[in-house]
């Protein structure tokens, strides 16, 4: 016999009404829609983009392709000298930034931190590093340390310990609480039970972080030497305002090179991590 | 050696976990505390020394008092408590002699004994000879996630060796084991514990077991002593009104306010594990106590 009894009322009865297809916008839903749009609208009218301009572009680009190739080896030793040195600021500020990363993090975690307000201020720290760009940083340390590599080491710094500081605090949070109970338990000392059982726990996570990182700083590294604070990136904006378009794409290549190396190698590191 | 009086803890959500418990251990004594899922065995444990804030009470430890210790009179008295955790608790990130050497934090807290490539030849060697205790030592280089449920246990047997307690606290040890590797730690948690005189109170939550091992039985229920007697005087009726108000694995005990998630999902659970009682989350552990 089947579970529903062939009389039972509610097997009989008609369902209830299917839920109307569309559902009336809320009016939250609504101003942000009106708002958007209306940047939207009123960005395309300011800019005053002129329909002539992007008729001139194929041309444009053209000419920018047949000057770039093929492109140009006459300055590859220089280049690749610059490549090497964003590739060592990116290192160098990358390290930097982890390693001052811990101790804020330790800082910043609400199951780590001495204080509350110490967490407060950590956290707040972290946010503010993070919400200032990383050009606007190096503009900064350009005018205080000058031009050159330095620069851009110490913007890299921040930039890393900003992002990685905030994700070793969320992971030092996540901490599973029963080996630290077990230390505890053993009249372990606080910096004994974060250096023995919280870190090791946190490690390879710490290091997946910092490994990231490093790929986001290579990438960053590149655009630095724009606004002076060293690496190839002066190379660059110096081979588009002489316009060596030849010259340009290699330097082009070069960075697109490293990059993918770089991730490549980062993402193998990562993915031998988590296998074991 | 031990002595608890009016022990009670309650929990912020109204849960009354322990509720006046009484309780005296002498020296050398084995104690198995008895009782189903969220009777408070484990709550209990974790007040005798304070990793979990009692709501009022005292307990006596050799003489000392243990809710007014100030933060190291509190690491000193941890100090000589071992504890073994049904989640057996080993970092596994580092390696198995890591985590035995992690046992004297509390002795010795330079930096250089907390992992075993820095630790000192001493320190390594007293390692080693506590594993070989619980027969592990031929695992000592490996990573403790490596292990099986049985073995990690008695890693963390040695672990609780190397601390040299003179109390030794015990929950639910074989709760996440399989039935014989369980019956193994066992076998060597009561023969070091003879070996080294050491005083034990360990909670179970099957009788068989309390039967086999305890000579002195005391049963909890709902937070209460209900029961303290040797294991020859237990009857049936004694042991029924343990566990006679529902099944043992009912998963809504009022007891376990958090977490019922098994986090040793490789060993083989034959015997679903007391939930010990936990607090909500890490924050909370922290703010209870210095870390």
């Amino acid at each position: 016999m089947s579970r529903v009894e062939l009389d039972d009322p509610i097997a009989l009865a008609e369902p209830a009404a299917a839920p109307r297809r569309l559902r009336r916008p809320t009016p939250t839903t609504i101003v942000v829609t009106i708002i958007v749009a209306a940047l939207f609208i009123h960005g395309l009218v300011g800019t005053g983009i002129d329909p002539a301009r992007l008729l001139r572009a194929p041309e444009r680009t053209w000419d920018f392709l047949s000057r770039a190739f093929p492109p140009s080896s006459d300055r590859i030793r220089p280049l690749g000298e610059a490549m090497l040195e964003t590739l060592e600021m990116a290192l160098i500020g990358t390290l930097l930034g982890a390693a001052l990363s811990l101790p804020v993090a330790l800082l910043a975690a609400r199951n780590t931190s001495p204080h509350r307000i110490i967490a407060f201020a950590a956290t707040s720290a972290l946010t503010t590093m993070r919400a200032i760009p990383d050009l606007v940083w190096a503009l900064i340390f350009v005018v205080s340390v000058g031009l050159g590599p330095l620069a851009g080491i110490l913007t890299i710094t921040i930039d890393v310990l900003a992002f990685a500081g905030r994700f070793f605090a969320e992971r030092i949070e996540e901490v599973e609480p029963g080996p630290v109970e077990a230390l505890r338990s053993t009249g372990a000392t606080r910096r004994a039970v974060i250096a023995c059982a919280i870190v090791p726990t946190c490690f390879p996570s710490f290091t997946g972080t910092t490994l990231y990182s490093l790929e986001k700083s290579v990438r960053g590294a590149v655009v630095l030497g724009l606004v002076g604070a060293g690496g190839i990136g002066v190379e660059l904006s110096t081979a588009f305002e002489l316009r060596r378009f030849d010259l340009a794409l290699t330097i082009i290549l070069l960075i697109l090179f490293v990059v993918i190396a770089v991730e490549r190698l980062s993402s193998t590191i990562r993915g031998r991590m988590l296998a074991g | 050696m031990l002595q608890v009086r009016a022990l009670t803890k309650r929990y912020p959500d109204g849960t009354v976990a322990l509720d006046d418990v009484d309780l005296d251990v002498s020296r050398g004594e084995a104690v198995v505390l008895l009782g189903a899922n969220g009777s408070g065995k484990s709550t209990l444990l974790r007040c005798v020394t304070r990793l979990l804030e009692p709501t009022s009470g005292s307990v006596t430890f050799d003489g000392r008092e243990v809710m007014h210790a100030e933060a190291a009179e509190l690491r000193d008295i941890r100090r000589r408590v071992g504890v073994v955790f049904q989640h057996i608790n080993l970092v596994d990130q580092v390696s198995v002699l890591s985590n035995v050497l992690h046992g004297q934090l509390g002795r010795d807290g330079r930096a250089r004994q907390w992992f075993a490539p820095t630790a000192t030849r001493e320190a390594r060697d007293r390692a080693m000879t506590c594993l070989q205790r619980v027969r592990v030592d031929a695992f000592a280089g490996r990573r403790a996630d490596q292990l099986s449920g049985g073995q990690r246990q008695r890693v963390a047997l040695a672990r609780m060796l190397m601390q040299e307690p003179e109390l030794v606290l015990a929950d639910e040890p074989v709760a996440a084991l399989d039935p014989r590797a369980g019956r193994e730690v066992m076998d060597l948690l009561w023969r070091v514990v003879e070996e080294d005189g050491l005083t034990l109170l360990c909670t179970l939550h099957q009788l068989d077991l309390a039967r086999n091992y305890g000579r002195r039985i005391v049963g909890l229920r709902d937070g209460r002593k209900v029961l303290d007697r040797t294991a020859d005087e237990l009857t049936e009726r004694d042991t029924a009104a343990l566990y006679d108000h529902d099944e043992p694995d009912d998963p809504d005990e009022p007891d376990q306010p958090t977490d019922p998630v098994d986090r040793e999902p490789s060993s083989r659970v034959e015997q679903r594990p007391d939930q010990p009682a936990r607090v909500p989350d890490l924050a909370a552990v922290e703010r209870e106590r210095d870390l």
